[in-house]
């Protein structure tokens, strides 16, 4: 068995790196989500952060729970954005868990591979450390035909299919596009679904992604099944039962484990794996189980023997066995758990919203390594040994749960007109007219009334997020800023000195291991990064250094600044010129701002020709990439050069 | 003509990384920042004096194109000389106490590749948790969010885009140009990391790295910029640091402030600075050995009523531990409301007001990993429910990395515990 982990499903292929994914799952918490995201991306959070590149996107269920009662915080997980829910998600719980990624040799051009990941996992640490899970993931390359015609089209088409359900799924959350909204935090993402809806083959290929939208994970299973012969056993298990009957006899088998039995012929022989503290409608029945043909058996962890992991996969495997070996069968897993809403009813039938995917289990393979790498033990179970509990936090039933909290805003946008910078304000639908709010931005207060355009801000203010409160000072969101640059929630650092903003500036390719080491300190450091912007909390006082030491040496400091950014420039290798305009546009504009750059006005050093001339800026640059060059290069003019 | 599926299936191991269990902290980190850089400013996590030589020589090195023509993330540079020293200390075999990643190196003795940089740099190789992660805070010359500055080594907030000062730049030429053999560490330094061997057994070179071994040099850079720099910080940890070298061991916190009280106002103001922490860091441990009360009460239950729960002896002994801290903390926050920190304020509050039942489940709320509020007002099990008859403050450790004093000592000592170690890695003399 592989040693492979959870967050290695999103490790990038060799060469490549992280670009943008979707993270779909009931829950997730926010250490999980930061090392997923960091090790998709390779980058630190305070990277992230300072680049506000949105480069996840994560999908909940919509409803509120102890655990959890509002969407994350943009500066949780730099570069991961929560999806707000919209009244749509009321209906069903969302309980597929699956990441969609993209991955190129840069980070924000186009893809060089798509992968697909299905698990039965949520993003949690009790998922990734303290359960045992399976996942299941595909990699397909992207790019011109020949490339795609390489693919496996099975593949193609569980990628494709996958978007699909995607699409359908976020159809029940807010996700807003640049063209029919005029906010683009989410564009990366609708990208990245259009991406893997291209590499669709042609029509009559069988995906193995299932999903029950519109119909139960069981129906999708006996589908798969349909035709084969010879099948004679049964392995499954889940962490999660159908409960146990209110009344009646509770030793009668239970009926998602009879619709299983009924997929093959009688005498087959039945496994059944169960977690003993979540044993539902299994702990009355464990006894009289051989009756029906099962055996009902205790997970095993195979890395854990003290302190075992407790068991949340979900899984069937049926096939046809032979003096000890699988020759050929079905391996379903997925986010279904064995139970009514989870496998025997679809969304349609008021079941949950899950997925999963139906391979073919190829052999011949001893049985018994099939068992162990499901984590089937053999070690039998009787009643006594199992509470009728079920897992309820596994799979909570959300019929009268209210939806989480969403903000009141659905994004800002930071504008600039003649009279100076606003903010461009997008209010959710549905607010009570006149309904006032505080929108605080650093530490200056605004009392607006829901509906409000705009908030005009300082002179040179750059905001990353906002706050928002309800009037009465209490349910405060943070809402993220998009720039012109179409990044989102970026809080570049502000620099003490000279140095240190042409160290950020040509900080740049960020190294290969500055995720698993970069900000070892921050992650430990920033948790609370909100409380910063609370008004009580006293100002940054942004250290002006860098505006003395341009004051004091502006022609051999502007020389220095050319100087070190045309070599750094000339040493960019062409298929990282999407990444380095996307930083320079960033760090350009927040390490040397209008009001540290008096000194340069007026002393006659041509910054315009230096920076446009075909030797200093980048070679190769491609004609998109020149027009943002160009945009950059005049913003800074007009930083330097505006009074 | 297609490939056959790139698709695979896998049973998942268990990851890695810090458990969320170590954030038992109920919502009070920024105030346990607060009062940490209250008791020691500027020194982060930073117990000796090499912690800061490897990782400013990372950032110098990073600047200087190694035997290969190739240039390194200064986190990379640091973390290979990191564990370059511990692994050459290891094969030495002497003087062993500051050495981490003695596990990895044990699995790697018979492979002579895990030697290199590249195989050096990695985890697997050497350690997740590093002695260069926690140098970024004491590196730092200018405060942030409201957080003093460190000892000013180094300009920039990330590792990665640090920029030498010139007192950081003087550290790490005192420990590169130090002489081991026919070439000085930065000669061997710079061959390694372009690809180059080092010398197995090189006592002289073992030695210029060990975490044990800063030079004079170094010791008096270093104590230069933890006392002798004229701010109140630094003034601050003047006073502790000349008080804690004299003992072998650490002394006690009564011990501490009593001397100190013995001072000018300064250092009287310092005293009280150092009650007040202790007594949040009190009401703290209180009230996380009350959730290990509660989760041994719940042995048995998934969920229990809150009454119930308060009524049982232990849980009842703790609830009034708990108020005890929370009083304490109060009478002291009082003398000086400006010291105090608004989080240890708001939860001392609560513990006052709050009747027992109410307590347990505001202290479910705070926590909600190993107990939770439940759905029906009652406390239920979290989703990392452990029994804890003795609050474990900062969970299992996950593998041989880095610890300090700090986290030894046993109890919180809001950096004491770190500042007294660097003090005796200085020497009484530097600190005069």
């Amino acid at each position: 068995m592989s040693a492979r982990t959870l967050l290695d499903a999103v490790t990038p292929p060799p060469g490549l790196n992280g670009q943008v994914g979707l993270f779909l799952a009931m829950s997730a918490t926010r250490p999980v989500l930061e090392q997923i995201v960091k090790r998709f991306t390779g980058l630190g959070r305070d990277r992230r952060a300072a680049l506000g590149l949105p480069v996840g996107y994560l999908a909940l269920d919509a409803h509120a729970t102890e655990q959890r009662g509002e969407l994350l915080s943009p500066l949780a997980v730099p570069g991961l954005l929560e999806l707000a829910p919209t009244d749509r998600a009321r209906h069903g719980l969302l309980h597929a868990k699956l990441a969609l990624l993209a991955f190129g040799r840069s980070r924000v051009g186009p893809p060089a591979g798509l992968r697909l990941v299905v698990t039965t996992a949520n993003w949690t640490d009790r998922s990734a450390r303290h359960q045992l899970e399976l996942a299941w993931l595909v990699d397909v390359p992207f790019g011109s035909r020949r490339i795609l015609a390489a693919a496996d089209p099975v593949d193609r088409a569980d990628v494709a299919a996958a978007a699909a359900f995607v699409r359908r799924v976020l159809d029940r959350y807010d996700v807003p596009s640049t063209q029919r909204d005029g906010l683009a935090y989410a564009d990366r993402l609708h990208e990245l679904l259009d991406r893997c809806a291209e590499i669709a083959p042609s029509r009559g290929t069988r995906p193995r992604f299932v999903h029950s939208l519109d119909g139960p994970l069981l129906g999708a299973l006996e589908a798969a099944l349909r035709g084969k012969r010879g099948l004679n056993c049964v392995a499954c298990g889940s962490g999660s039962f159908e409960p146990a009957p209110r009344r009646g006899r509770r030793d009668l088998e239970p009926r998602v484990l009879k619709a299983l039995s009924a997929l093959v012929p009688e005498d087959a022989s039945k496994i059944v794996t169960v977690e003993r503290s979540a044993a539902g409608a299994l702990a009355g029945w464990a006894d009289r189980a051989g009756e029906d043909g099962w055996s009902v058996r205790e997970p095993r962890d195979p890395v854990r023997r003290r302190n075992p992991r407790a068991l949340h996969a979900k899984f069937v495997l049926i096939g046809h066995a032979r003096r000890g070996r699988v020759l050929r069968g079905i391996l379903y897993l997925g986010s279904g758990n064995l139970t009514f809403r989870g496998f025997r009813w679809g969304l349609p039938q008021h079941g949950n919203i899950e997925c999963g995917v139906i391979l073919p289990f190829g052999g011949p393979r001893r049985f018994d390594d099939a068992l162990e790498s499901l984590y089937v033990s053999g070690k039998e179970v009787s009643s006594r040994d199992l509470a009728p509990d079920s897992a309820a936090e596994d799979e909570p039933d959300v019929k009268s749960a209210p939806l989480i909290e969403t903000p009141p805003l659905r994004g800002v946008r930071l504008r600039e007109d003649e009279v100076g910078p606003f903010l461009e304000l997008n209010w959710r639908p549905g607010l009570k007219a006149g309904e006032r709010f505080r929108v605080l931005v650093g530490d200056r207060v605004e009392e607006i009334e829901a509906g409000a355009e705009r908030v005009r801000l300082p002179e040179d203010a750059s905001p990353g997020v906002v706050r928002v409160e309800r009037g009465n000072g209490i349910e405060p969101w943070t809402i993220a800023v998009e720039t012109h640059a179409h990044r989102v929630a970026a809080r570049p650092a502000t620099p003490a000195s000279f140095d240190e903003a042409m160290a950020t500036l040509l900080d740049f390719p960020a190294p290969a291991d500055d995720g698993a080491d970069e900000d070892e300190e921050a992650d430990r450091e920033e948790v609370e990064e909100p409380d910063r912007l609370a008004p009580s909390a006293p100002t940054p006082v942004a250290p002006r250094a860098l505006r003395d030491d341009i004051a004091k040496y502006p022609l051999q400091k502007a020389m220095e600044f050319l100087d070190a950014l045309g070599a750094h420039q000339a040493r960019v290798p062409p298929y990282l010129l999407d990444d380095w305009v996307q930083h320079l546009d960033v760090m350009l504009d927040s390490q040397f701002r209008s009001p540290d750059l008096l000194a340069w006005r007026g002393v006659g050093v041509p910054f315009r020709r230096a920076l446009l001339a075909p030797g200093f800026r980048p070679l190769a640059l491609a004609p998109a990439q020149l027009r943002r060059y160009r945009s950059i290069v005049e913003r800074f003019i007009r930083a330097v050069e505006e009074p | 003509m297609p490939t056959s599926s790139a698709s695979t299936w896998y049973a998942a191991a268990p990851s890695e990384g810090r458990s969320e269990r170590r954030s038992l902290d109920l919502g009070l980190r920024p105030a346990l920042r607060h009062f940490t850089d209250l008791v020691v400013p500027g020194v982060g996590r930073i117990w000796f004096v090499r912690q800061l030589s490897w990782a400013v020589a990372g950032l110098k090195l990073s600047t200087e194109p190694g035997g290969n023509g190739r240039r390194h993330s200064a986190s990379s540079c640091a973390l290979g000389i990191e564990a370059l020293a511990c692994k050459l200390a290891y094969e030495n075999g002497a003087q062993l106490g500051r050495v981490i990643g003695k596990r990895a190196f044990a699995r790697d003795e018979a492979n002579p590749e895990t030697r290199s940089f590249q195989a050096l740099i990695r985890r697997e190789h050497y350690v997740v948790n590093s002695y260069r992660a926690r140098t970024v805070r004491a590196l730092t010359s200018t405060g942030s969010g409201g957080r003093p500055a460190g000892l000013g080594l180094a300009h920039g907030p990330r590792f990665s885009g640090m920029v030498l000062t010139p007192a950081g730049d003087e550290l790490a030429c005192a420990f590169l140009d130090f002489h081991a053999g026919r070439s000085n560490v930065r000669e061997h330094l710079l061959r390694w990391i372009g690809g180059g061997a080092i010398p197995a057994r090189s006592p002289g070179l073992c030695r210029a790295l060990h975490p044990q071994t800063p030079s004079a040099a170094e010791r008096k850079l270093v104590a230069h910029r933890l006392v002798h720099v004229d701010t109140p910080d630094a003034r601050k940890r003047a006073a502790l640091a000349r008080l804690l070298v004299r003992h072998p061991e650490l002394p006690s916190v009564s011990g501490i402030v009593s001397a100190l009280r013995r001072g000018d106002a300064e250092r009287r103001r310092h005293a009280d600075e150092i009650d007040l922490a202790f007594a949040f860091g009190a009401m703290l441990e209180k009230a996380q050995r009350l959730i290990g009360a509660v989760t041994v009460a719940m042995e048995r239950s998934v969920s229990v009523d809150a009454a119930v729960l308060a009524r049982r002896a232990a849980v009842r002994d703790g609830l009034a531990a708990l108020r005890q801290a929370a009083l304490e903390y109060a009478r002291l926050e009082l003398a000086d409301p400006s010291r105090g920190h608004a989080t240890a304020h708001g939860f001392a509050q609560r513990v006052e007001a709050l009747a027992d039942p109410g307590l347990l489940l505001f202290l479910a709320s705070r926590d909600g990993k190993v107990v939770r509020r439940g759905d029906s007002g009652e406390i239920a099990r979290g989703a990392l429910f452990t029994t804890m008859p003795l609050v474990d403050l900062e969970g299992e450790a996950d593998d041989d990395g880095a610890s300090d004093p700090e986290t030894n000592a046993g109890g919180r000592q809001f950096g004491l515990a770190n500042l007294h170690a660097l003090a005796r890695d200085l020497g009484a003399e530097r600190l005069g």
